[in-house]
């Protein structure tokens, strides 16, 4: 069993410009307002680690689970019995790219985490998808 | 003697309603537009063969003013579509409702009462026309909306609707606006469900022909040379027996100034001299909102098929509240959403196909995949209209308006002052143009009266 939550935006941004924004570690403490920093351990692919810092949490690595370049990646952070995926989707759609973002709690707890995190996690993704892909619009402009 | 009687200065409905009213006298007007049109707030376009309002747009019970000049001049008014289901996409959740009360479940709509309640209660202490005479009314201008929702405890539901109300009503959230300029604005409309209302609330009805249509014939029946489009008043001296406003054409002495237009851009004009602290405080502290409107245009109102109102409320923005703008025939299908305070700041930041595709993702998810595919698409981003700055009306911030309300038709001297944001009911509105362009021009016909009977 697990808890998920997802939000879809369509976006004149392409694959290529999104697939930037989602994969540069420097972006993300840009495009979600919660990420203080962010750093990978070497190349992006799957099994590849890292370390995210949020606000007033101490940094957690992650676990790259996904890697499909112009088309998903996700990753995982590992909680006590539990596990949150971030997950990032792309697919064209009605003249542009529909992109997703989506929080997955999954483990025996996955119900107390979505019950003390998931509302804040699923509040925040509409401005998150939006950051993501007006930066990637600013990068394609540059 | 001077060139004429009366100088207006800004030709939307406040101005050209005061002109009108002073020419009715029998006195002699001229009006500077800055921009190449009138109507200011109002503008209309036609979209797909659908006309569509650009700007202000409806209007509802009570709100005289704007009701008669329109039967003057021979807009007529068509009922806001609202048969059907209204939806709420809330949390993920596309829910459909009917009237004013979105489900919530038992606890979320409690709550919505317990605080709705407070508020309007709160609101009745306010005197209209005088907030800065209710009790604590400073207290109440140092607070903002959205601290008073932390302080009555509002759930995060509770919260986030009254986002969506100051949004449509202000273009800005709660935590930007003072409590005190809330309460005065929902006690002058006569409360929330008059001010929000589609069946005997302000969104009633809206212009057939659009209501710049109506701003249009007020000004074609001005005569000849009286508009004075594309020029914009850089100066206005005054001295004891008059005003001289000056353009880049060069000046024109008049006996007195009506000057209409939103508080903020008074600060566009050089004043000498200086107007008084007070005044120049208003002008600098209440600033507009942000509210942008998007339409989309389909060749049937698909939705009524689906037994839905096209009135829809969005968590998700950056479309957060829709109406069924259609035209009376349904010849076209025509909805309209808005994007407001941080949805807007976000929103039109985005060049035109990004907004475009943005907003029809979110009706998409309202109205089902045929959203995406309308015939026509339009929007308006009123911040970016550099003789605005913004809309529907002010938003001042915490402190801003106990004071400095009163400064709002306060005249200085040869100055008189209108606008949507001086009207004692219905500011904000249409109404609320028209009714403060009419006591502007009571006003000067007064003075010119006293000064002539002197």
């Amino acid at each position: 069993m697990t808890w998920s939550h997802h939000h879809s935006e369509l976006t004149t941004a392409t694959p290529a410009q999104l697939w930037t924004r989602w994969t540069t570690a420097g972006y993300w403490h840009v495009d979600d307002p919660g990420v203080e920093w962010a750093r990978f351990d070497g190349a992006l692919v799957e099994g590849a680690t890292g370390v995210v810092k949020t606000h007033g949490v101490p940094a957690q690595t992650i676990e790259f689970t996904r890697v499909e370049p112009g088309r998903a990646m996700d990753f995982t952070i590992r909680l006590p019995l539990a596990t949150l995926a971030i997950t990032h989707d792309m697919a064209p759609a009605a003249g542009g790219t529909r992109t997703t973002h989506g929080v997955v709690l999954d483990g025996p707890l996955h119900r107390i985490y979505a019950l003390l995190l998931g509302g804040t996690l699923a509040r925040g993704l509409p401005t998150v998808v939006r950051n993501v892909t007006a930066g990637a619009l600013r990068d394609g402009d540059a | 003697m001077t060139d004429v009687d009366v100088v207006v200065v800004g030709a939307g409905l406040s101005g050209l309603t005061a002109a009108r009213a002073l020419q009715q006298r029998g006195l002699r007007v001229r009006v500077f537009e800055a921009q190449d049109r009138v109507g200011g707030r109002v503008r209309s376009a036609t979209v797909a063969g659908a006309v569509v309002d650009l700007g202000g747009t409806f209007v509802g019970p009570g709100q005289e003013r704007i009701l008669a000049l329109a039967d003057e001049v021979g807009v007529a008014r068509h009922p806001t579509y609202d048969s059907g289901d209204n939806l709420l996409l809330w949390r993920k959740d596309r829910r459909r409702y009917r009237g004013l009360v979105p489900p919530l479940g038992v606890a979320g709509l409690l709550d919505l009462v317990r605080v709705r309640s407070a508020l309007e209660r709160l609101s009745r202490k306010v005197p209209v026309g005088r907030p800065g005479d209710a009790p604590d009314a400073a207290g109440l201008d140092a607070r903002t909306l959205g601290s008073w929702l932390t302080a009555k405890r509002a759930g995060r539901g509770t919260h986030d609707l009254m986002a969506v109300v100051s949004r449509t009503s202000w273009g800005c959230e709660p935590s930007e606006l003072s409590l005190l300029y809330a309460l005065h604005y929902v006690a002058q409309a006569g409360g929330l469900d008059a001010l929000l209302g589609t069946r005997g609330g302000a969104v009633e009805q809206h212009f057939v022909e659009g209501a710049h249509e109506v701003a249009v014939r007020v000004a074609d029946a001005l005569g000849d040379g009286t508009v004075r489009l594309g020029s914009p008043v850089l100066r206005i001296d005054r001295s004891g027996d008059g005003v001289t406003v000056s353009t880049d054409d060069g000046p024109t002495t008049a006996r007195r100034v009506i000057v209409a237009v939103p508080p903020a851009l008074r600060r566009r004009i050089r004043f000498a001299p200086e107007l008084p602290s007070a005044h120049r405080r208003l002008a600098q502290r209440w600033s507009p909102g942000i509210l942008s409107k998007v339409y989309a245009v389909y060749d049937t109102p698909f939705w009524r098929g689906d037994g839905l109102s096209g009135m829809a409320v969005s968590d998700e923005g950056p479309v957060f509240i829709t109406f069924d703008a259609s035209p009376r025939d349904a010849s076209r299908g025509v909805l309209l959403g808005f994007v407001g305070g941080d949805y807007a700041r976000d929103w039109d930041a985005v060049d035109a196909a990004e907004r475009r595709i943005r907003a029809l993702s979110a009706l998409a998810d309202l109205f089902g995949e045929r959203a995406l595919r309308p015939l026509g698409y339009t929007d308006h981003r009123w911040a970016e209209e550099d003789w605005l700055g913004g809309g529907p009306t002010a938003a001042p911030g915490p402190g801003a308006s106990g004071a400095l309300h009163a400064r709002l038709t306060e005249p200085v001297g040869p100055i008189h002052w209108a606008g949507t944001e001086t009207a004692t009911r219905w500011a904000g509105h249409l109404d609320g143009a028209v009714s403060a362009g009419e006591r502007a021009a009571r006003e000067v016909t007064v003075a010119l009266t006293l000064e002539a009977v002197r």
